[in-house]
């Protein structure tokens, strides 16, 4: 992932084709299908050219080695720019959903660029769709205590899963994983579990953050993330996580393909698809394609042997799904998190022989783990089974709201990680 | 801003900001009574060789100070009082602020300073301008030039206020030191146990030499010489690939300051794979031959 000035002009060239071919398929509507094409042409190009090109020549490489026929590999070497992955999805969102009749082709350029190039969002999300966000941009914002506020307090709760919950736990994680052949299996079990909640800290903080940013200026985005976790089954967890990302597939590629239509083998054949797509999108590595992979071939298995969420308030009730749930998402994130694909494999094999042996793992690290999971525990317990009762932050007492955000406030500071790295989510 | 103002309750506004400032009090009671409470780990350490030690002969330096000289080594052929206050993963910059903070309190007879790699050539992290946030907990504990050291950026003074922020990078550390009540060290020194298998780790490292490290170097040497203190550099073993021009850059230090400088990276009696933990340290037996080879050569 980078950022070069000159990178501004993909997402100027993208922004102008595709408002262009939206403007195209109003004006010539017996040729609409031939400007979304063009347009999804000129937009998947550029994300393939700057995100896949390596990748694809590699993997001819690796065939024709295999074969042993000699071919000079030729790389790009080119940078990520930032947020392409992003703003690419919305921009395609768009065209199809002009195409489709679903919204009408925004008439002004400066609000079709905002709406793409909405800087909360723009880096990591959440993919906005245009029928929900660009209105707001028609509209006069005004600030008001409630967004002022609202936006602030999102914004903290955003901050403590980036910096207290996901850069704490990323230390030991970063640790394991990035020296795999050195660890035993107990050692990346732990790395593992952590790791789950290093994700959803780091993404779902950063989505706040935007959520939140955005709240304040008046604008609200989707929501992207619900307790994912205290999911039920896998079809639910893909319900609370990455939901703007999930329900862009949903709706422009797997429905597209026929969704739960038409036979079972063609809808297994979907949702595999879906699923392994997702992963290609989230990087151009193997690790992704069998993440994603994973997730469809979850799916499927759910749906063969007809696996419902247990929707009970009871947390006991919901205790065991939970934990399967969790399992089965948290082997796929050794995929995701491992750096290759050798790696991850090493990882899964070392969990099933020397799960047992001691736990390597430094006590100020274990505490601050244990900490954070344990605030972010409370926090989603509440929220998840007493939606409406013992309020913290958005208590209807602002005194009340604001002692825990003091609070939170403080924990920040306090236990904070500040000198770590980017938001993971920025490198797709 | 008018519009900020007028959306803005302002008695809340100020209750927010009292509770603010009275939890960062309050935790900082908290905190501080820890951290003078610590019994193990590392606040503990620093802790006694920020404040307390007054042993005759003084050895600084990162991990390859803490796991390689055993002091009761040196203190029977030496004849003199030896601690250990090398500091795991830690560079010249701490090692340079422990020394002023020695200074003030009192005047070692001899101190040993463990030269690594990474004194010389920039790598980041703590051994880099990170550690400077290591030691916020101690500024105000030491003296102004202690403050200024750490002070190095212009707002550093105004959020060192703050007992959440000073504390941030220690709180857990603390936390620990009371949970824990066993100092493993012996006189500073923990022994590292376990044989290195020999295994290579590749390493695509690029060596840039850094004038703000070889400055503070040179400040440390100085500092010594002016308080009259013998001063000793010494490379301890590695296995690892060390720049070929250190050892030059060392030479000539040792040479331009009329110090003793004692190199072990060339010396294959003590490179065997027997002596090493990993890679960079020696375990326990292997420490034992260091120190007993380097202090039958002073």
């Amino acid at each position: 992932m980078n950022w070069k000035p000159v990178y501004a002009i993909l997402i100027l060239f993208s922004t102008v084709t595709t408002w262009l071919s939206g403007f195209l398929m109003e004006r010539q509507k017996n040729r609409k299908k031939v400007f979304l094409i063009i347009s999804l042409i000129i937009n998947f190009s550029i994300l393939f050219l700057y995100k896949y090109f390596d990748f694809l020549n590699q993997i001819v490489f690796d065939i024709l080695d295999n074969l042993h026929i000699k071919y000079e590999i030729v790389n790009l070497d080119i940078l990520l720019p930032v947020g392409i992955s992003f703003y690419t999805f919305q921009a395609v969102g768009y065209t199809i959903d002009v195409y489709r009749k679903d919204i009408k082709h925004e008439p002004s350029i400066i609000n079709y660029a905002l709406f793409v190039s909405f800087f909360p969002q723009l880096i990591a999300g959440p993919i906005e769709r245009a029928k929900n966000i660009l209105a707001q941009f028609r509209e006069l914002k005004i600030l008001t205590k409630e967004n002022l506020f609202g936006g602030l307090k999102l914004m903290l709760w955003g901050y403590f899963l980036k910096l207290v919950l996901a850069d704490r736990l990323g230390v030991y994680v970063d640790a394991v994983f990035n020296n795999i052949e050195n660890h035993n299996g107990s050692s990346i079990l732990l790395a593992s579990i952590l790791f789950a909640f290093q994700i959803y800290g780091d993404f779902a903080g950063y989505s706040l953050i935007a959520i939140g940013t955005a709240k304040i200026m008046g604008f609200d985005l989707m929501t992207n993330f619900i307790r994912p976790y205290f999911a039920t089954n896998i079809t639910a967890f893909w319900r609370r996580w990455h939901i703007s990302l999930s329900t862009w597939f949903r709706d422009y590629l797997y429905i597209p393909l026929g969704g739960n239509r038409g036979s079972k083998l063609k809808n297994n054949f979907n949702l595999f698809i879906t699923f392994f797509i997702s992963g290609i999108w989230h990087g151009a590595n193997y690790t992704f394609v069998i993440w994603g992979a994973l997730h469809g071939f979850y799916l499927i298995l759910e749906k063969k042997f007809a696996i419902k969420q247990v929707k009970s308030k009871n947390f006991l009730m919901r205790l065991f799904p939970i934990i399967i749930t969790f399992i089965l998402v948290d082997l796929a994130w050794i995929f995701f998190r491992a750096n290759s694909l050798s790696d991850a494999f090493l990882a899964i094999t070392q969990i099933f022989t020397t799960a047992g042996e001691n736990l390597f793992i430094k006590g100020d690290v274990l505490l601050g783990s244990i900490i954070a999971l344990l605030i972010l525990f409370i926090k989603e317990f509440k929220d998840e089974f007493f939606e409406n009762k013992y309020r913290f932050l958005s208590n209807s007492n602002p005194y009340i709201s604001a002692s825990f955000s003091v609070l939170l406030f403080s924990i920040i500071l306090l236990l904070g990680v500040f000198d770590s790295g980017q938001f993971i989510y920025f490198q797709f | 801003m008018e519009r900020i103002l007028k959306i803005l309750d302002i008695k809340l506004f100020l209750f927010t900001v009292v509770l603010f400032f009275s939890l960062d009090f309050l935790s900082g009671l908290i905190i501080i009574k820890l951290f003078n409470n610590s019994k193990s780990g590392i606040v503990h350490k620093e802790r006694k060789i920020f404040f307390e030690t007054n042993e005759d002969a003084l050895v600084f330096g990162s991990s390859r100070a803490a796991f390689h000289y055993v002091p009761d080594v040196f203190e029977k052929q030496l004849k003199m009082s030896f601690y250990n206050a090398g500091r795991e993963g830690t560079g010249i910059y701490f090692h340079y602020a422990l020394l002023i903070s020695t200074l003030e309190r009192y005047k070692p007879k001899l101190i040993v300073l463990d030269v690594d790699f990474r004194d010389v050539y920039d790598r980041g992290g703590d051994f880099g301008v990170d550690v400077f946030s290591q030691l916020t907990p101690y500024y105000g504990l030491v003296n102004d030039e202690f403050d200024d050291y750490v002070s190095i950026k212009p707002y550093d003074e105004i959020l060192n206020q703050s007992n959440l922020i000073k504390f941030n990078k220690k709180f857990l550390n603390i936390l620990t030191a009371n949970i824990s009540s066993k100092d493993q060290t012996v006189k500073g020194f923990k022994p590292l146990i376990g044989t290195w298998n020999g295994k290579e780790k590749h390493l695509n490292d690029t060596f840039v030499i850094s004038n703000d490290l070889l400055n503070t170097l040179d400040d440390f040497i100085k500092k010594t010489l002016q308080n009259k203190i013998e001063l000793l550099i010494v490379v301890s073993p590695t296995n690892k690939n060390i720049p070929q021009d250190f050892t030059r850059i060392l030479d000539s230090i040792a040479l331009n300051n009329n110090i003793k400088l004692f190199n072990f990276l060339d010396q294959d009696e003590i490179k065997m794979n027997k002596y090493f933990y990993d890679m960079e340290h020696l375990n326990e037996k292997g420490a034992n031959k260091f120190s007993k080879i380097l202090s039958e050569s002073l």
